[in-house]
């Protein structure tokens, strides 16, 4: 297991290698230059060379990435050229609040998610049934955004008893935890709607089995039944989709971020890529990937220890 | 099923029902309304500041900033846009590339070192230095010497005569900053100490908000507001609804969709005036067939800016000019000229101009809110005699360097004035020099060329004047570009909160707000 892990982390270096060149290809080939975004519309050529010279925009291509990827090396992740602002500090400001909005909005899409469905599948053909598949339906096809602002609408502005902004990661604080209510529910909605659907039709299959008939007719009670037996063998499918939602809601978190103004990682990354500020987007995207991969290397961990018929040589 | 499905459906219409009810529930818990008399003010803004020196920056949300914490030596008067001295006392011109500015005296920066005529030298030869790559350099490049016979006198000596002097130095880009301050750290990221202003830079979270607090000691009168805080909110619907639940007290730039939700609100009042932002259809005079005066104006009788005028909730007004009414140089005489709509003679013209059956063309779009509305009206003008339009969809980066480049045939372009002075229109976009730069027309006229000079370096404001009403004449028969609207800047206050000055270039000044 550990030599597997180890393996796993040294696969970050050409996965990361491999998305710094593309990100630093996209955004040298797409048109405009974070010169021209500094210098606005009113610039004169003259004034965005100058600024291009400063920025060192003005260097050939390979020369520019070579001075990036070197400073990466040195653990240095550079300079915005937008703002000047230290990339590593920038992010740092914000990583902390991406992440923990995904962790909690994980959390609540699993715990509601695997609730509902286990209860829809035990259920099966009920109101239960029914309803929380209704809605589960309804939370995979509604957009994000507009769930946020309905939400911000009806617990904000008319009832106010939530905040809309100032979200910041301290969830164990009364206050942190207020802000970060709506914003978790949001992100995490389609999230529980994809787990419950995953988690009935898995429980679905597995209830019907010999050694769950065994289990009941060794006279053991239908709770430890499901939740011993059917459910712990109905998990690993459920956890790959935690998983990989998972790597969603940070991607996805861009759109949360926005709507309840949190300063967030995918926001600064969307900003980054509108001005062109490369070193801000190649630091961003090196972190959510790195992110991914250790993410993606967790969930294969937890199911060698949910189902000990797997592991990993 | 059926009344499950039923049940489902009444929960989300008691949702959407609480959301659409317009009267507030004043038993629960008001948690977000801070107390109406803590002097403190929340303003939204859809993007972050670049930076909070005035050296390097040159966007509107960091100019917001810039004009709390700094100032200039002559500023706009909001009401009349007549430039007056501010950090200047007086002004003289000995010759027409003279400028003998007197300071005011017993003028501090915030971080006590003394406002003279050292710290104007100081801030406009770092701001012409080509090292610093000022992104405003340009407002000084006439500027060959700056000399300080003492403490209180500054003398700008000019290559060649620089009518626009005074309205250059109002812009807040040529804010005087302090030198110690400057000398001392990064102003663009700590501008604490840095200006004169009202207002002194207390913390910046990037991306998140940044905080100015009260000048106690600001020469012109300490304000009554403790501290200001631009919160980054890049959701519109997000900005109006903390707008709504007193998290935030002002919003500005509301774009028409959100203006009768705002209006309705009891605890809101809406400010709505002329402005100067303008929209117009751009060519590329470089292009055939666009540089066939009869196809601009064919294109131009086909385009019924009432109609989309009226789409706009009150938020668009038309004028025929190029220079629009909130611009010095503007005469009303211009209303005579341009080309109205009228699709008959937009047939007829484009028939006399060899295309009877129309032609193919693009049109380019950066895809912000404005402009994705108004290319589907044009494009669907346009069919109706006979010129099919294909849209040209960019992000904004990608639309400057496309549009900078001549790429274009057709596009939308705008235009917000910071100094309200029509040449300040003209030189970026219709003189030969701005190709490649802001001159997306590729516009290239040497009548034009000098009549623009002219504008620029007319020190007589009154010669001045006349030339730029001539160049607006001369432009709008031209069919330089169609105005399809002037914009009404719009602002959106709590009302309990008073005295904000509203401009119509969409800028605020805050030194006399205050909170009942």
């Amino acid at each position: 297991m550990f030599n597997y892990i180890i393996k796993r982390l040294l696969q970050l270096i050409p996965v990361l290698f491999g998305v710094s060149v593309i990100v630093f290809l996209m955004i040298y080939l797409i048109p405009g230059d974070a010169a021209e975004i500094i210098g606005g519309p009113t610039a004169t050529a003259e004034e965005v060379e100058n600024i291009r010279v400063k920025l060192g925009l003005d260097r050939p291509m390979y020369e520019q990435y070579i001075k990036y990827i070197s400073g990466v090396l040195r653990g240095e992740l550079g300079y915005s050229f937008q703002t000047g602002q230290s990339v590593s500090e920038a992010i740092k400001i914000r990583y902390g609040n991406t992440f923990s909005l995904a962790v909690f909005s994980a959390i609540i899409a699993a715990i509601i998610g695997v609730g509902a469905g286990v209860i829809a599948a035990v259920k099966q053909n009920s109101w239960f049934d029914y309803l929380s598949m209704s809605v589960a339906t309804f939370g995979i096809s509604a957009p994000t955004f507009w769930i946020g602002l309905l939400l911000i609408v009806v617990f904000c502005v008319k009832l106010k008893w939530l905040p809309i902004s100032g979200f910041s990661s301290q969830f164990w604080t009364k206050d942190g935890l207020t802000h970060m209510i709506l914003p978790s529910i949001t992100l995490g909605f389609s999230s529980a709607a994809m787990i419950a659907r995953m988690t009935r039709s898995s429980i679905l299959e597995i209830i019907h089995q010999d050694y769950v008939e065994t289990a009941r007719a060794k006279g053991l009670s239908e709770r430890v039944v499901i939740l011993k037996h059917a459910l712990k063998n109905a998990l690993i499918p459920v956890i790959t989709v935690i998983g990989v939602n998972f790597g969603g809601l940070l991607g996805g978190a861009v759109v949360v971020e926005s709507v309840f103004a949190i300063n967030g990682i995918g926001r600064l990354m969307v900003q980054s890529i509108n001005a062109r500020d490369f070193p801000m987007v190649q630091g961003t995207v090196l972190v959510v990937a790195t992110t991914f991969v250790i993410i993606n290397l967790l969930t294969d961990i937890i199911y060698a220890v949910i189902d000990p018929r797997i592991s990993y040589k | 099923m059926k009344k499950i499905l039923a049940g489902f459906i009444s929960i989300l219409l008691v949702c959407t029902s609480i959301a659409g009810c317009s009267s507030s529930n004043k038993a629960s818990k008001e948690i977000n309304e801070p107390s109406a008399k803590e002097q403190k003010l929340t303003y939204v803004s859809m993007t972050d500041a670049v930076g909070t020196s005035p050296i390097l920056t040159n966007d509107s949300a960091s100019s917001n900033v810039i004009r709390g914490i700094y100032e200039t030596l002559f500023m706009k008067d909001p009401k009349t846009g007549e430039i007056k001295p501010l950090l200047a006392d007086s002004y003289e011109n000995p010759d027409d590339n003279t400028w003998i500015i007197k300071l005011k005296k017993n003028i501090k920066f915030q971080d006590g070192t003394p406002f003279n005529s050292e710290a104007v030298k100081y801030t406009f030869e770092k701001i012409m230095d080509p090292k610093t790559a000022s992104p405003r350099a340009s407002l000084l490049k006439s500027v060959d010497k700056i000399e300080t016979p003492d403490d209180y006198t500054v003398i700008l000596h000019t290559k060649e005569p620089y009518g626009i002097m005074l309205t250059a130095l109002a812009h807040d880009n040529l804010s005087i900053v302090s030198p110690k301050a400057d000398k001392a750290g990064d102003i663009n990221k700590n501008a604490k100490g840095a200006g004169t202003g009202p207002y002194v830079f207390s913390e910046w979270v990037p991306g998140d908000h940044l905080t100015l607090v009260k000048n106690p000691d600001y020469w012109n009168g300490a304000p009554k507001i403790e501290s200001i805080t631009f919160k980054v909110v890049p959701e519109m619907s997000t900005a109006v609804s903390m707008l709504e639940s007193g998290e935030a007290d002002f919003l500005n730039a509301i774009p028409p969709e959100h203006i009768e939700r705002l209006k309705d609100n009891k605890d809101i009042s809406v400010t709505l005036i002329k402005g100067n932002p303008t929209f117009y259809v751009g060519f590329n005079f470089e292009k055939k067939p666009f540089d066939n005066l009869k196809v601009r104006q064919a294109i131009s009788y086909a385009i019924n800016k009432d109609s989309y005028i009226s789409t706009l909730n009150g938020l668009g007004y038309k004028s025929n000019g190029i220079i629009g009414p909130k611009l010095i140089g503007y005469d009303a005489e211009i209303e005579k000229h341009g080309y109205d709509y009228d699709i008959a003679k937009a047939k007829q013209t484009l028939a006399e101009a060899g295309y009877p059956n129309g032609f193919k063309t693009t049109l380019t779009v950066a895809n912000t809110d404005a402009y994705m509305k108004i290319a589907p009206f044009v494009q669907a003008q346009l069919k109706e005699i006979g010129i099919t339009v294909d849209l040209n969809v960019l992000d904004w980066a990608s639309y400057i360097a496309y549009s900078k480049a001549g790429k274009q045939d057709i596009y939308l372009g705008g235009w917000a004035n910071a100094t309200g002075d029509g040449e300040e229109l003209l030189y970026p976009q219709f003189y030969s020099k701005s190709i490649g730069a802001s001159n997306y027309s590729r516009y290239n006229k040497p009548d034009m060329d000098a009549l623009i000079l002219k504008c620029r370096t007319t020190v007589d404001q009154n010669e001045r004047l006349k030339n730029l009403r001539q160049a607006n004449i001369a432009l709008t028969d031209d069919v330089a570009w169609i105005p399809l609207y002037d914009s009404n800047v719009t602002l959106a206050v709590r009302k309990n909160v008073k005295g904000i000055v509203f401009e119509p270039n969409n800028e605020f000044r805050l030194n006399n707000a205050y909170k009942e």
